[in-house]
């Protein structure tokens, strides 16, 4: 049992134990192993020295995203990576988000129950998670991977929980239009009839 | 007990649930207030409809509804054979993002370098 008055134990217990949900958010973050190490590491540097800032009790797992997540955008703001990436890579065009989602409905009559899915290798999967566009990808890491619920996302990512479902509710269609047109171009599918 | 336990848990009940009902004619009744006036549903429970239910569908399978509201909607997917292939399909899709998870693990020289490094900082084993 860790005493709650001894730090060092308490970091061993609570801390030290999610360093691979860490680096799995470092690494869908910033899309690279080399990068996520050096986030780990800051991390937990930063987490260790703010120790007595961190509540017993509450999650330290979202907590630990945080410090992760505020390096990370630290880090790019200096690059000015993320402001471009943002600019890039989001459809904010709610419309251009509703086109590939109605393409959605297509396949839930070809593979109603989504064995498809079960087809698909970790690898494949993890890439398009990565190739989502940063705040969906975000929000489904955290949610569907790492299984915070939406307020602990919402602390995470400095938004309101109506935001994060929004957020979640589009990454999860993006995701499946570009998984189910993996399994398509991988021959997982069959084209349905109706698209060709 | 995290979101993705309660989820399995819920999947299951409603997967056993269909396969009893769907072994026997390959389906089974949608409520009669589905689409419908729900006033037609008298003293009865409430039901929720198609796009009730669907709508809940995401906060339902993440168990973020109130314990009433998940169990209509729940109470839905159990009979409505319309809805439930997308509960099917949405559960298999969460599945697939739940298996990649113990995918990548942080790698043991990071693990023993950061160990050292905060054992520099003063942490103690």
């Amino acid at each position: 049992m860790t005493n709650p008055t001894d730090p060092d134990g308490l970091f061993n217990q609570e801390a030290i134990p999610q360093m691979d949900a860490v680096y799995r958010f470092a690494l869908r973050l910033s899309g690279a192993p080399a990068e996520a190490e050096d986030l780990v590491q800051e991390t937990y540097l930063r987490a260790w020295r703010a120790w007595e800032q961190y509540t017993p009790g509450t999650s330290c797992k979202s907590w630990l995203f945080t410090i992760c997540r505020n390096v990370y955008l630290r880090r790019s703001e200096r690059s000015q990576r993320h402001d471009e990436i943002v600019r890039q890579e989001t459809p904010n065009d709610a419309r251009s988000i509703s086109a590939q989602v109605d393409v959605f409905q297509g396949y839930q009559n070809s593979d109603p129950e989504g064995d498809f899915f079960a087809s698909l290798v970790d690898d494949d999967v993890l890439r398009a998670v990565d190739d989502l566009p940063v705040e969906f990808r975000e929000a489904v890491v955290l949610s569907d991977v790492e299984g915070l619920p939406y307020l602990e996302v919402a602390n995470v990512l400095g938004i309101p929980v109506g935001t994060v479902k929004s957020r979640i509710f589009r990454g999860r269609k993006l995701l499946q239009k570009a998984l189910y047109d993996y399994a398509l171009e991988m021959g997982y599918l069959s084209k349905p009839a109706s698209q060709g | 007990m995290d979101a993705i336990e309660r989820l399995k848990q819920v999947v299951a009940r409603l997967l056993r649930a269909a396969g009893g009902a769907g072994g026997e004619g390959g389906g089974w009744s949608t409520p009669a207030s589905n689409g419908a006036d729900e006033s037609a549903n008298g003293g009865a429970p409430p039901v929720l409809t198609c796009q009730e239910a669907l709508e809940r569908l995401y906060e339902f399978l993440d168990g973020e509804l109130p314990s009433q509201e998940m169990e209509l909607v729940e109470a839905h997917f159990h009979v409505c054979s319309r809805c439930y292939p997308v509960l099917q399909f949405e559960s298999a899709f969460l599945e697939v993002l739940e298996r990649v998870r113990g995918r990548e693990t942080c790698p043991s020289e990071l693990r023993s370098r950061l160990m050292s490094t905060l054992e520099a900082e003063g942490l103690k084993e």
